[in-house]
Parts: C-alpha cells; structure tokens; sequence
C-alpha cells in the first residue's frame, strides 16, 4: 500500500485532516513493519492529538460567556457606527452665520464660525453618514433661535440629541442646561453640583467640547474670579451671548459680582 | 437607529436543500436576517479570530470590526452565495488587513490560559505534543497558511468553502493547507525521547 517514499507525502494528508480510514489503515500497517516509518508515524499522530486537544481546550475557553462579552460590545459598535441622518439649517446672527443640525431625536449640532455652507458639510460628514439641508424641518428650532437673538426669548423648548457624547459629558451638559437666563455660574459650582468638587478643569473641558453651544448655555459658565474663561467660538461670542443676556458690563468685576449674587441668593 | 437586531427590512430569501442530500433541490423561502446570521456564527468566528490572532483582545476587536464590516455589505450579498464561507472571508481578510498594519508586535501574546478549568473533568488525549507549541506552532505560519489551515482543520471547512474564504481556487486553497501541514510536521516533529 503505502511505501516509503510516498510516507511523508500521506503524513501530511494526515495532520491536513485529509486521510480518510483506509488510508489510515494503510499508514498503521506499512509503520508497524517499516523501522525507519515507525516513529514519524507516531509523531504525527501525536500532532493530531495535539490539534484535537487544541479544538477542545478553545471550544472550552472561547465558550457562552466570551461570545456574549464580544457581542455586547458589537452593539456597542454598531449604535456607533449607525448614526442617524442630520437636516441642518443656518442664519444670521449677532455671532455671524449660525448653523443648526437636527437628527430624529432633537438638535445635534450648532456650530458657531462656520463661513461656508461646504466647510459645514465637512465638519458634519465626520459624524454623520447623510447630511441634508432642510430648512423647513428646522423652520421650529431657527424661530426660537431668531426670538432669542432678538431678546425676545429665554430659553429652548427644542429638544436635545447628545448621543455623540460621553456619558460624563451629558451630565455636565444638562448641569449647565440649569443656569438660568441672565445669570452666570462658575466651573468649580458646576462640577460641585454634579458631586465632584474640585473637578473643574473636567467641566470646562466637557462645557469647550458642547455639541449645541447657545441652546445649552455653556457661555453662562465662567471663571470662578469672574474672568471671562474659554469659549467654542472664541471670547467675543461669550461676551456678546452675555451682553444679550443683560449683563452690561461684561468684565471680571462684574461678573464676580454676578457670582457672588448667585452663590448669596 | 438602525441596529442589526432591528433591521428586518434587512432580509435575504435563501435555497434550501429539502428532503437531505438526495432531495430535489427547492426553493423554501427563509428569513436570513442578519440577526440570524449572527447568532448562528458568531461563535465560531469567534474561535476562529482568536486562532488566527493567538490571543483574545485582537480577537475580540477584529470580532466587532469584521461584523460591522460584513454588516455593511450584507445588502450586497447573493441570497444563494455561502453565508458562512463569505463571513470567513470578511474575517479573514480583517486578519489580514490587521496584520499589515500591526507590525509592530513581535512575539504576541500567547492564548496561555491556566488549563486547571479544563482539565477539570475533561479528558484530554495523551501526546507528547502540548497544546501551546501548537497553538505557537500556528502562529509561526504565514497568515495564509494558518487561515486555510485552521478552517480546515480546526474550523471544518470544506475546500470549496476555504477557496471562498480566501478568494483564490480550491486547488490553492489545498495547496495553502499542506504546505501548513508540511510545515507543522518539520517544526513539531523532530525530537528526542
């Protein structure tokens, strides 16, 4: 059946999975005679043995438990990476041209500085697979924008969609979303509200990264001494928004002020 | 949002072979969301990242990336093509795309995990080869060859099915096999005692 010269070829055929019984049979008989087959043979069937030890030990350890670890986190990865269509709209502001996006649970996006509609489109592309200007469908959230622009208006009705944040992030966003028209807090008061004294920096850099600057009110955050602190859209928006808010005189004595009335009443 | 697990609209009819394999073959129409395809393999493509990568965490990133990636172009798969040979092909080709860009390691991390839990039990056949030389063994082969080797061997594909996998012809696909086989002959083969 199988001599020596071919062994080495049927071995192979062995540790592929290929040999059916026969060949097996044949290799066992011409092994138990040959002396020089024997022990190649036997390897061989050690690797084998081997590769079926190695198909238990992994069904064992890849078992229920991983499968369900791995696909928690492909949903996880999917929420991520199906992220809804955006409609978006601009208008004229006293900070220049606004824009407004609006996924399918609220608005997504507002950013501030934008020249060009393109340069929009770009920075949107990043987070969202469709993107479409629909100027009717925003018509409700560009009216509250316009009345509070005008001074006409307080606070949104709108809703929000802060998916694209993390979770800490939404905490401090919505702590902000609770500083009312007109008044001003700290970073330090906020992050204290939220139960975490002392991390400040942390909200600041949560309040620098607000999806939806002016309809959450970061620009009501400043510093603890009554300067001015950061703003997404840069120093002069923060003073104008403040402006429109009543704050004459926007500067460190007065918003202190503002700070100190805050903490007093 | 559209989740998989949402996401009926998604669906595929399939042929199906009725009667066993000396049935006529007949359409029966069957739901193949991607739901189902899913549960249905996505514990043995599992095992098979794992065995191509040696270890767990490649594993289970390369285990999300190729299910998002098959996820998108499910629409775009022929309702009578091999769903489990075309998803070891998006696996495979993951595996492949990440070794390219993952140089850097040398020696990875070896899937080494305490044998206590399974050996409790569990009998596992006597030979003087151990698991871990053959799972460094693998590891030491090229990305092709352990593919078609581990789907073969390990994974129990057929050679139609591995050709799929790893876009070449059967006979490649064989080929890619034995030089494995041959391979892992003369690296666990020669010892003394």
């Amino acid at each position: 059946m199988s001599t020596c010269s071919k062994f080495d070829h049927m071995l192979e055929r062995l540790i592929a999975g290929d040999a059916d019984r026969a060949l097996q049979r044949g290799l066992e008989r011409h092994a138990k005679r040959c002396e020089a087959c024997g022990p190649k043979w036997r390897q061989a069937l050690n690797i084998r043995s081997a590769l079926q030890n190695e198909l238990d030990e992994t069904t064992i350890l890849i078992g229920d438990d991983s499968v369900l670890n791995a696909r928690g986190r492909l949903r996880v990865a999917f929420s991520r990476a199906h992220r809804p269509p955006v409609r978006f709209s601009s208008m004229r502001t006293p900070l220049g041209l606004v824009f407004v996006g609006l996924s399918d649970r609220g608005v997504c996006d507002v950013t501030l500085g934008a020249r060009r509609e393109a340069e929009y489109r770009a920075h949107l592309a990043r987070r969202a697979p469709e993107i479409r200007r629909d100027d009717a469908e925003l018509r409700p959230v560009m009216v509250e924008l316009e009345a509070y622009f005008a001074g006409e208006r307080q606070s949104f009705s709108v809703p929000t969609d802060l998916r694209a944040v993390t979770p800490f992030m939404a905490r401090v966003l919505r702590a902000a979303r609770n500083v009312r028209f007109g008044r001003v807090a700290s970073y330090g008061t906020l992050a204290a509200k939220l139960g975490m004294p002392g991390a400040s920096r942390a909200v600041g850099g949560a309040l620098s990264r607000n999806p939806v600057p002016v309809i959450i009110p970061c620009h009501r955050i400043v510093q603890g001494t009554g300067d001015l602190g950061g703003y997404i859209g840069g120093e002069r928006m923060k003073r104008v928004l403040l402006q429109l808010e009543g704050h004459r005189r926007v500067e460190r004595s007065a918003l202190a002020a503002s700070l100190a009335q805050r903490v007093n009443g | 949002m559209a989740t998989p697990e949402e996401c009926h609209a998604n669906t595929r009819l399939r042929e199906q072979k009725e009667g066993g394999s000396r049935g006529r073959w007949k359409v029966r129409c069957q739901r193949m969301t991607f739901e189902t395809l899913l549960d249905r393999y996505q514990t043995e493509i599992l095992r098979y990242l794992v065995r191509m990568m040696g270890n767990r965490t490649d594993a289970d990133d390369l285990f999300q990336e190729a299910f998002l990636r098959a996820f998108r172009a499910f629409d775009r798969l022929r309702a009578n093509s091999n769903h489990r040979a075309w998803l070891y092909r998006i696996a495979t080709n993951t595996c492949l795309n990440h070794r390219r860009t993952n140089r850097r390691r040398g020696e990875v991390e070896m899937l080494d995990e305490s044998d206590q839990r399974l050996h409790a039990g569990h009998r596992v056949r006597a030979t003087s080869v151990s698991v871990l030389e053959v799972r460094r063994a693998l590891q030491r082969l090229s990305p092709r060859q352990r593919a078609a080797f581990v789907q073969r061997n390990l994974q129990g594909l057929s050679y139609t099915h591995i050709a799929t996998a790893l876009g070449c012809t059967r006979a490649t696909a064989r080929a890619n096999v034995y030089q494995a086989a041959q391979r892992l002959k003369r690296e666990l083969g020669v010892r003394s005692g």
